[in-house]
């Protein structure tokens, strides 16, 4: 309605030219035992909707949704379907940035690494981009797992972690945890993140 | 016409190399369609929050050290004048005062207050990206608003997320505690977006491997912050400090200092490149890793379209003119395509990708002068940026929802909380107050 306030705003807007930048973050480099720790949620699945959307607090929201092959910590909320997680994230929207949060392709298979929900809704991969692992299958048909820091820091420092110490590796873990490779095969990390989430107990 | 002078500039040999880890630029955030960089017009002026303490904890003399960081730069004309906000800014009111079109897009864009908060519980950042990243998302920043024509900053913002800060950690935190110069680092990080620049990965060597010993290479303006790393983080290194008199020089920075410059060429030769990544390193070997600067191919293009209307130039500042620099061009990792800042250098799967090249040659040139013409034409391309079509950043609204996510979607907003200052010219704080004047 014309001369409302938000009328105003938008007019003011339009007159005024102001574009905007998105925010750009600071994050903390996680190993995979504190993004394991720190997670509400890990679950491994293939992506079946990412739609975009504004929620009714007016925020441009994308909301993913998973078909769940394995859980790898923490329950289902109340009411989901029996194989889906549907959640909330942020989406940025100016032109002239970009988002530093995960994307999501219908079709991809992920582990995700999910916060828990904040009073509005909100959530997102713990660590943002770090807390969403793409499974790949490399050139010698071996799959993989790649989250959009590259694996970066994610073994590092866990060989002298005397929780991890105290854990009765196997030895492909300790091979792994050791080399501190950004090459991380699926199944090892899906049995390290086991590990992490059961403590000290095998998986 | 510039004088361009080639004190030892042999011919340039281009050597395909393994791809290294890769590094991104110093450089604005933003551009404006009429090509202007986004930028403040000095002094600065900042709306510090009136919380400046962490559970008893004074921070006051950290934000000023953070501050400090940057205005004490020789080569950089930058200085602020502290205002208060006259408010304690928490996730119930942030969207009062802050900006941001995903985060608060109802938030005051233009109110002429920049504000800098203490995320003292990290709330704010957990409102916004969920609750476990409230201790992991350490800040966020930029220039939020500018004038589409001068370039001129008009709305800016900064958070400091301060919820496991030594001593006076949250429960929350577990193992994870920040001390007062990891703390003075993400302030110093965070006010180098505030003042427009973007992300930087030179020497990601040295933050991929396990030796801590060498953390001291890593830009201040990388995106990720390695615990116990805020001595030397929060320190600007070269392409930090070049970044920000690229912004706001002192003239002591053009007249000390050489330039390079050049295009980069597709494969054929006449189209050119954007999104290349450009890195001048110091050819010491005792200085190669703390005297390197670099650009991305194409940065300044107007208003960051990389359309077919874009360059592939780059222009790298700050160089020193007794030493000597190798240029090396390599592709945007497609690890940071999300943080690099530029799109679709980022954020596009068809990130072109080429061949790495060096240029084994040292370069050097007198103060104040230009080596201009440092072409490459690029080996093995996958593609030129100029030719993508960007997905749309339009967004439907919720009649745009998939069916049959829609039942999810509807539960999902049916627990969600109305935000506070959520609503056109309304205010809606459940504590503190605030009150909008639009």
């Amino acid at each position: 309605m014309i001369g409302s306030p938000s009328m105003i705003r938008r007019l003011r807007f339009l007159l005024f030219l102001l574009p905007s930048v998105a925010s750009a973050f600071l994050v903390l480099q996680l190993d995979l035992q504190q993004m394991t720790e720190l997670a509400e949620r890990v679950f491994v699945g293939r992506c079946i909707s990412a739609t975009e959307g504004v929620d009714r607090n007016g925020r441009p929201v994308v909301y993913v949704s998973y078909e769940v092959t394995e859980t790898l910590k923490g329950a289902r909320p109340v009411g989901t379907p029996a194989e889906r997680i549907t959640f909330k994230q942020i989406r940025m929207t100016t032109t002239t940035s970009v988002s530093e949060l995960p994307h999501y392709e219908v079709g991809e298979e992920s582990i995700v690494f999910l916060s828990g929900e904040s009073d509005i809704g909100l959530t997102a991969p713990v660590g943002l981009m770090q807390g969403k692992f793409r499974v790949v299958t490399d050139s010698a048909g071996e799959k993989k797992v790649l989250n959009g820091h590259g694996n970066r820091g994610l073994l590092q420092g866990l060989k002298k972690n005397k929780t991890v110490k105290l854990m009765a590796l196997s030895k492909k873990e300790s091979r792994l945890i050791s080399s501190g490779s950004t090459d991380i095969p699926y199944d090892d990390f899906v049995s390290l993140v086991k590990r992490f989430t059961n403590g000290a107990s095998p998986p | 016409m510039r004088r361009i002078l080639f004190v030892s500039l042999m011919a340039f040999l281009s050597l395909p190399l393994t791809p290294q880890p890769l590094a991104e630029a110093y450089g604005p955030r933003s551009v404006t369609a009429t090509g202007n960089v986004v930028k403040w017009t000095l002094p600065i002026r900042i709306d510090l929050e009136s919380d400046l303490d962490v559970r008893g904890k004074d921070v006051t003399s950290l934000v000023e050290e953070g501050l400090s960081q940057w205005s004490s730069l020789s080569e950089s004309n930058i200085s602020f004048t502290e205002e208060s906000l006259g408010v304690a800014v928490d996730n119930e009111n942030v969207c009062c005062y802050l900006f941001d079109s995903a985060a608060c897009p109802k938030g005051p864009e233009d109110d002429g207050k920049n504000p800098i908060v203490i995320d003292d519980d990290g709330e704010v950042v957990g409102k916004f990206f969920g609750t476990a990243n409230r201790f992991t998302t350490l800040g966020f920043a930029a220039v939020v608003t500018f004038n589409a024509t001068t370039g001129e900053a008009v709305k800016g913002e900064a958070v400091f997320n301060a919820a496991c800060l030594n001593g006076v950690e949250l429960s929350g935190c577990g193992s994870l505690s920040f001390s007062d110069d990891d703390f003075t680092s993400f302030i110093v990080h965070e006010i180098g977006h505030f003042l427009g620049l973007n992300h930087s990965q030179v020497n990601l060597d040295e933050a991929d491997d396990s030796d801590t010993s060498n953390d001291d290479k890593i830009t201040t303006m990388y995106p990720f912050f390695i615990q116990g790393n805020g001595a030397n983080f929060k320190t600007p290194e070269r392409d930090d400090q070049v970044g920000a008199a690229f912004l706001y020089p002192e003239e002591i920075f053009a007249s000390s200092n050489f330039t390079l410059s050049g295009t980069v060429y597709d494969t054929n030769g006449t189209t050119e490149f954007a999104c290349a990544n450009l890195v001048a390193r110091n050819t010491s070997s005792s200085r190669s890793r703390t005297d390197a600067v670099s650009f991305v191919s194409g940065q300044l293009c107007p208003d960051n379209k990389f359309d077919a209307s874009c360059d592939g130039n780059y222009e790298i500042q700050g160089l020193s003119p007794s030493e000597t620099y190798n240029l090396t061009v390599e592709p945007i990792s497609t690890d940071f395509r999300n943080s690099s800042g530029i799109p679709p250098c980022e954020g596009s799967s068809e990130q072109p990708t080429f061949t790495t090249e060096t240029r084994s040659s040292a370069i050097s040139s007198a103060a104040g002068q230009s080596v201009t013409g440092a072409n490459f034409t690029l080996a093995g391309t996958s593609g030129n940026v100029n030719s993508l079509v960007l997905p749309s950043l339009d967004f439907a609204g919720p009649a745009g929802l998939d069916p049959l996510l829609g039942d999810e979607v509807m539960e999902l907003e049916a627990k969600t909380q109305t935000d506070s200052c959520s609503s056109d010219g309304s205010s809606a704080s459940s504590s503190g107050g605030c009150s909008l004047i639009r």
